[in-house]
């Protein structure tokens, strides 16, 4: 068997991409939690692993003469496109779950761009009989056809959309959110660049330590909300003030809940708060959350679903006083986002 | 022209020159994200930091060796002297801070103190070793070609390495199972790799898949819980 050095430094690249996501996916605790993200984080630990495996399986076969070792490669290489696809597509529905934590917005949003993934990656599952997609040379030489750039003007177009979304995000919803996709993007890139001016192939590996660095980025925000009721702590409060102040977030009123039962009454509080609200636990029985004038019937609602759940536990636990109180604080005229907020740290 | 013709490397040395940037880029992943951590001042942290920088002196130090290997540059053969004894340092001085910063996990006071002193002993006879070696040569030189030569003595490094990482098992026995099955998983690769593809060194990244199962490992755990209130 001839392996040559571009080929090994590919495979020995490739390999160790794999090991490094593999033992992620092993140790990481976080992602086998069984909710959508974690799936949808899992999937693309996969996806990496299997992109990974395709490309070090096609330089593996590359120079070698036997007739077999063709269509080995034409498999692997087959099996690296379909990968790279559905990574690229699944972490287009990633991006949008961590920003509006809905599966209906991605059934509502990402219809079409599902046929088109589907239809591509059923192209290059019968591309190995009908050679619609590439092709390959005498000399196991890659040869794509339009319908491959076609494709790949497809994955470039899904990769510009995360971006959107998040610019987009900030801007129709004047909400924060922690996710960013640069941890992710900025070693791709370099394993692109890399590819680019050397004989390697280095995408798996800058792919697996991109997801590294997106799993340690989404570390760090955990210290931001509280385990099991997903309600953000006093910490946020700051963090939040640094973000309005260099960004501009226009807070103009803040909703404060205190209740006396708070352990019993948390039940409730889960229930009746909007979901897309970032809730912040100031302390025991104290809760805020900032929302804009153009919501306050928002607010009056909520304050009645709030008194009315609060009537009917104290019914049901007779003696109980739920002692609830939900206040409005408006900003002042002259005052900023960042100052506004800080009045509550 | 490409990045190799640009700097004119041999062939046969830009796969550890790729493997060591991608350890450089790894690193810098872990340190960023760390940050939080090291705002803490725990012994712990300043321990994890001191490793990364390590590490990333292996990559740096790795890279020139490669860099200059065969090379026809004045200079080459002390640059590459100085490089190679920093290398067999540094990789020492890895694997002792990483016993230290296991050991600081579980251990506090006296106890941690005296472990601290006995696992430093290895290092120390390594220290001198390579010392000695920059004027006797016993264990590594550079012959006229700027070729990297190996001696059988060479192996007082592999030894010290194993030492530590027969500690460290010991360690991690009692901090966490499932990180110490995992590196030892990939420990029985290496060798392989090294049988494998021996003209390709990636001792800073394996180095670094270590610091990052370790820090995947360690944040799960309630002592790095602490961060979050």
């Amino acid at each position: 068997m001839i392996i040559n050095y571009e080929s090994l430094v590919t495979i020995y690249a490739d390999i160790s991409a794999i090991i490094l996501v593999v033992g992620l996916m092993v140790l990481s605790g976080r992602i086998h939690t069984k909710n959508f993200e974690s799936k949808l984080f899992l999937t693309i630990c996969i996806l990496i692993v299997m992109d990974a495996l395709g490309s070090a399986g096609s330089y593996a076969m590359h120079y070698q003469s036997p007739g077999w070792c063709a269509s080995a490669e034409m498999f692997f290489k087959t099996f690296m496109e379909v990968s790279a696809l559905l990574l690229v597509f699944v972490w287009m529905l990633y991006v949008d779950y961590k920003l509006y934590a809905s599966k209906d917005h991605i059934l509502r949003n990402f219809k079409i761009h599902g046929v088109i993934t589907a239809f591509f990656e059923i192209m290059l599952i019968i591309n190995p009989l009908t050679r619609i997609m590439f092709t390959l040379d005498g000399n196991n030489w890659f040869v794509p056809t339009p319908l491959y750039h076609l494709m790949e003007f497809v994955e470039i177009a899904y990769v510009a959309l995360t971006f959107y979304q998040l610019h987009n995000y900030r801007k129709n919803n004047n909400k924060l959110h922690f996710f960013k996709i640069s941890p992710m993007m900025i070693p791709i890139f370099i394993g692109l660049l890399v590819s680019e001016f050397t004989n390697f192939a280095a995408i798996p590996l800058g792919l697996s330590i991109g997801v590294i660095s997106l799993y340690f980025s989404m570390m760090k925000t955990f210290r931001y909300e509280e385990m099991g009721t997903g309600f953000y702590n006093k910490a946020y409060l700051s963090e939040l003030s640094t973000i309005a102040g260099t960004i501009g977030y226009d807070y103009l009123c803040a909703i404060c809940i205190n209740i006396n039962e708070e352990e019993c009454f948390k039940k409730s509080l889960i229930k009746e708060i909007p979901k897309d609200r970032e809730i912040i636990h100031l302390e025991k029985g104290k809760y805020l959350f900032f929302t804009d004038k153009g919501k306050m019937n928002l607010i009056k609602m909520l304050k009645v679903m709030l008194m009315d759940a609060a009537a009917e536990y104290e019914d049901n636990h007779k003696g109980v006083d739920v002692g609830l109180e939900v206040l409005s604080v408006n900003r002042k005229k002259n005052e900023s986002a960042d100052d506004f907020i800080k009045r509550f740290m | 022209m490409t990045f190799n013709n640009l700097l004119n490397i041999s062939d046969l040395n830009q796969g550890t020159i790729m493997m060591n940037f991608a350890a450089i880029l790894l690193l810098a992943v872990i340190m960023v994200h760390t940050n939080m951590f090291r705002k803490r001042g725990f012994l712990t942290d300043k321990l994890f930091f001191a490793l990364i920088i390590i590490d990333m002196v292996i990559a740096v130090t790795d890279s020139i060796n490669y860099t200059l290997y065969f090379s026809s540059f004045n200079l080459a053969d002390e640059v590459i002297n100085v490089s190679d004894h920093l290398f067999c340092l540094a990789v020492e001085l890895f694997m002792m801070f990483f016993l230290f910063y296991l050991a600081s996990i579980k251990s506090e006071g006296e106890n941690l103190k005296r472990k601290f002193i006995l696992y430093s002993i290895p290092m120390i006879i390594e220290t001198i070793c390579i010392i000695v070696n920059i004027f006797t040569k016993f264990m590594l030189y550079i012959d006229e070609n700027n070729n990297y030569v190996e001696t059988k003595y060479y192996v007082i490094i592999y030894l010290g390495v194993a030492v530590y990482g027969f500690l460290a098992a010991f360690e991690l026995y009692r901090i966490s199972k499932g990180l110490l099955v995992v590196l030892i998983a990939v420990v029985l690769i290496v060798p392989l790799w090294i049988v494998l593809t021996p003209d390709i060194s990636s001792t800073a990244f394996y180095y670094g898949i270590i610091l990052t199962y370790s820090h995947i490992c360690m944040m799960n755990m309630e002592f790095y819980g602490e961060v979050t209130k």
